[in-house]
């Protein structure tokens, strides 16, 4: 089952902020207001949208840009369906939002006209949809599970809950003898669990995160040697391995030698000597390989392999001896202006439900490299994370449903939007003990961000220095919804194996006593 | 009433066959429209197949004008109803003066007993076979509404076949057919006659009856100047003609339809029965309406440009259509676009509202679509919950349409 994150992102006129804000704000309260159920907010979105998991709106400030409104989406299927529905609901609320925003130069121009006219009953949806921008990466918790079969599995797993509570006896009974009570009772009411679900990860899907993940290091190693490939076919192989060999040596020279971290406290992580003396070592090899496989064995296609070889290894370490001087140059704010009302705001509304939000917008650092190795970091790290981060595990922490990085104002900022089970707080003390390599490398290019070393080391591990600047660029959302707010990610994937067991005719003890301890 | 068949004859020949496979095969042609040429046209007349066009055609309602005044002026005699008007003061008036008294909470208190009540009735006494069309929804359909609008028809008069002669003058009659032209002729001026003549007899016999006609009345007797508030004897005239032959010839034409969308998949179909045996009438919508997106009341309505109106804007579809042109909205097409429809193809009776157009959409969205959304399941109801639910064997047991119209299916059940 496809899900989609996205998001649109809109320049709004300054002068219409506050109205814009106080339409988003409408929404949240008209939401809030229809309770139809007794212990439930939201049920004419949750209804009325049945594909959307999770949705934020926001209006982003910033000293140095008009604001931004930022509406971000996390649905099961394609898009489409999903905007209709959401016009369905706030057709009004939508256009009077656009309506507050700037318009857009170029293709969206003509559609932003249509649907913001006067008396305008254009549909909504194509604007929206022309305007979204795809996240640079993102992770989804709870992959290949739609809301759905979750609210399904929910039900099914209160039922078991339930049956466990009223009778008692059950709890004395075998693994086994329970599994097939709760399962007789379970077919009557959940006919459902007769037929089979779709896989989480369809077969179509894994071929395709595997071509991704290879087509990129093949695309990666390809940019790397090319230059090796096409000096050795022009010129005589030494002059390939004399430029890669004085590559290296102009990186050696360049690298920032000392081990200490970048703020004091902790140990460097990476070793510079090492990466250099390995790098280094890979592009003499190489030229040592193209040389002699030409001079002395006469081998053309071995001497080239060589080249290739040697020019993966000293573009490889002339890249890491920028990415370190530009490092080791850059400016940090260690303690960035903190806006007391701001901050506020952002923990009022916090830790509402199970589950909380962030949005974050940064600026990024400039320069080519930058440009290009964040952009390359990014678009691996997805490929990555959709072949590795199939259980809900992103590393070792399973509290994300949805996140996302994605570049906005034409590339010069970079945006994050996460939906997590627990703190806010938590969370952050999570990435940045489990997963702060990650986040290092998709942040690090933020101006501001802790000193970091080779794109992926230090970093996130200041831990202090880094929630402090996360804050800073975080924005209260004015409206965030969460379809299922009592659910963690983890307790997700429970029920997934509890109704898995209840499919199966009959368990083993040792295989029904493993289920049983989902329960 | 009498037993006339409320539907002319087939049209027969090579044409209508070619016709008839056509109607039948639309979603496909839909479906390749779609992708390759989302708005045909031929001549002056054009058609819209994708959802955000079709939902523009039914909202943009200024320049996309509704074209039923001409033939309306036959039915109403020329008195002006709501169905055919702009939005204007008097269509507000009048559209307000008939919700006034047709109340959401008569569906709740009213019309959903008594339709669950006489639809058991008619099945309890059918004896383990029904014919759905005419036998079952448009008997119910009638008698229930007209009870509850209080147009009643003398001995001799059988207001089925009058206002499906009607529906079908109004809107399924493309080619002006003569033949129909002369029976509408007869029936029009029957019909505003027997209403005339019902309000003078209500009047005159001062009966407090709680109908729409006794709300009427009462509202025109309490209203300083009648005609302003939208109750004049002409007015109530043209609201429940239009109620009579616009509103009531359609669950005969949906319900079975559904029905067959029903039986044609045993899963939905289980489900529908379950629903309706839980007496879960949500849920049992959710499978009615879900089966009529397979087969819904028609393929397009139509409208009359009344100025240029540039289609699809900012798109690289856009099209701009002359005034004057015929547009017609699909909406059968749009309620199958997987551009805004999640999987179309599938089954699916738990979609969302905005999945469908079953009742058009904007300034004239079917008067009775709250009441049709609550009764035309509650038709099916009492069948849905009989055990051994099935079709007769044979051709009986398989919709058969004449023109747009359902015309018989027959299914069995225990008794």
């Amino acid at each position: 089952m496809r899900q989609t994150v996205l998001s649109v992102v809109l320049e709004v006129q300054p002068a219409s902020a506050s109205r814009l804000r106080e339409i988003i704000r409408g929404i949240r309260k008209a939401e809030e207001t229809v309770k139809t159920d007794a212990d439930w907010y939201y049920d004419r979105l949750r209804h009325g949208v049945p594909l959307l998991q999770f949705m934020s709106m926001t209006v982003c400030e910033d000293a140095q840009f008009d604001p931004v409104l930022v509406i971000e989406c996390n649905f099961d299927g394609a898009p489409g369906p999903f905007w209709a529905q959401l016009e369905n609901l706030y057709s009004k609320e939508l256009r009077d939002m656009l309506r507050c925003c700037q318009r857009p130069r170029g293709k969206l121009q003509a559609l932003f006209d249509h649907v913001t006219a006067p008396e305008s009953r254009a549909a909504i949806a194509p604007f929206l949809e022309a305007a979204t921008i795809w996240p640079a990466v993102f992770h989804i918790g709870n992959r290949g599970l739609p809301r759905e079969r979750s609210e399904r599995e929910t039900a099914l797993f209160d039922y078991c809950q339930k049956r466990l509570d009223d009778e008692p006896a059950l709890r004395s009974r075998t693994a086994t003898e329970v599994h097939a009570a709760l399962r007789t009772g379970a077919l009557a009411q959940f006919p459902w669990l007769n037929k089979p679900e779709q896989p989480q990860v369809s077969t179509a899907e894994n071929i395709a995160d595997w071509a991704n993940l290879i087509g990129f290091l093949v695309l990666a190693v390809a940019v790397l040697t090319v230059p090796g490939l096409l000096l050795r076919s022009t010129f005589p192989s030494w002059l390939p391995a004399l430029l890669g060999i004085l590559g290296t040596v102009w990186a050696g020279f360049h690298l920032n030698w000392m081990k200490d971290p970048a703020l004091p406290g902790l140990m460097g992580l990476p070793n510079p000597p090492v990466i250099i003396f390995g790098i280094g070592g890979v592009a003499l090899f190489g030229a040592v390989v193209s040389v002699g496989a030409d001079r002395f064995l006469h081998w053309s296609c071995v001497s080239t392999v060589g080249a290739m070889i040697c020019s993966a290894g000293a573009l490889l370490a002339v890249i890491l001896a920028w990415i370190d001087v530009l490092e080791t140059a850059d400016p940090s704010q260690t303690a960035p202006p903190l806006n007391e009302q701001k901050i506020r705001d952002q923990i009022a509304s916090e830790d509402r439900i199970t589950q909380n939000h962030m949005i974050s917008i940064v600026h990024l650092k400039p320069g080519v490299l930058r440009a290009i190795l964040i952009r390359a970091g990014l678009w691996g790290l997805g490929y990555f994370l959709r072949l590795q981060a199939r259980d809900g595990y992103l590393a070792s922490m399973r509290t994300i449903h949805f996140a996302h990085w994605a570049f906005v104002s034409n590339g010069s900022r970079l945006m994050f939007h996460s939906n997590f089970d627990g703190t806010w707080e938590s969370y952050l003390d999570d990435f940045i003990e489990k997963a702060h390599a990650g986040l290092t490398l998709a942040w690090s290019s933020g101006v501001g961000f802790p000193p970091a070393r080779f794109l992926a080391f230090e970093g996130a591990t200041h831990g202090l220095a880094f929630k402090n600047w996360a804050r800073h660029s975080m924005t209260a959302s004015q409206f965030w919804f969460s379809a299922y707010r009592d659910l963690t990610v983890n307790q997700i994937e429970r029920q997934v194996l509890v109704a898995d067991g209840l499919r199966t005719p009959t368990l083993p003890e040792v295989k029904a006593a493993d289920w049983a301890r989902r329960l | 009433m009498t037993g006339a068949d409320p539907l002319r004859p087939a049209a027969t020949g090579f044409g209508a066959k070619v016709g008839s496979f056509l109607f039948a095969h639309l979603p496909p042609v839909f479906g390749l429209l779609r992708w390759i040429w989302p708005v045909p046209h031929f001549g002056a007349t054009w058609m819209l197949t994708r959802y955000d066009d079709v939902r523009e055609g039914f909202l943009n309602d200024p320049a996309f004008m509704v074209p039923y005044k001409g033939k309306l002026d036959v039915i109403m005699g020329g008195v002006p109803f709501f169905l055919g008007m702009a939005d204007t003061p008097e269509y507000r008036r009048d559209v307000g003066a008939m919700r006034a008294i047709v109340r959401p909470a008569d569906i709740k208190d009213r019309l959903i007993p008594e339709m669950n009540k006489r639809a058991e009735a008619v099945v309890a006494g059918a004896n383990g076979e029904i014919e759905v069309v005419d036998t079952l929804v448009r008997q119910l359909t009638f008698d229930v509404l007209n009870e509850y609008f209080g147009v009643f028809a003398p001995p001799g008069v059988d207001l089925r076949v009058w206002a499906t002669r009607l529906f079908e003058f109004q809107f399924a009659d493309q080619s002006n057919d003569p033949s129909l032209r002369k029976e509408v002729d007869q029936y029009a001026p029957g019909l505003l006659t027997l209403i005339d003549n019902l309000i003078a007899e209500r009047r005159q016999s001062g009966a407090d009856i709680d109908d729409v006609l006794g709300r009427a009345l009462k509202a025109q007797a309490a209203s300083p100047d009648p005609e302003a508030a939208g109750y004049s004897d002409k007015q109530i005239r043209s609201a429940l003609i239009g109620f009579v032959a616009g509103g009531l010839p359609q669950p005969p034409m949906i319900a079975p339809q559904a029905m067959e969308q029903l039986l044609r998949r045993p899963d939905a179909l289980a489900g529908a029965q379950d629903a309706a045996r839980r007496d879960d009438d949500v849920a049992l919508a959710g499978y009615v309406f879900e089966a009529l997106r397979f087969d819904p009341l028609g393929p397009a309505m139509p409208r009359v440009l009344v100025e240029d109106v540039t289609v699809a804007q900012g798109t690289s579809r856009a099209v701009t259509i002359p005034k004057g042109a015929t547009v017609y909205l699909s909406f059968m097409s749009a309620m199958r676009d997987p551009r805004r429809v999640a999987d179309p193809d599938t089954f699916n009776p738990k979609r969302p509202s905005s999945d469908y157009i079953h009742f058009g959409m904007g300034l004239h969205q079917c008067f009775g679509i709250h009441i049709n959304m609550a009764l035309v399941p509650l038709m099916l109801k009492p069948l849905l919950r009989r055990e051994g639910l099935r079709r007769k064997p044979g051709p009986d047991g398989h919709l058969a349409k004449r023109g747009p119209f359902a015309d018989r299916l027959v299914v069995q059940y225990r008794p």
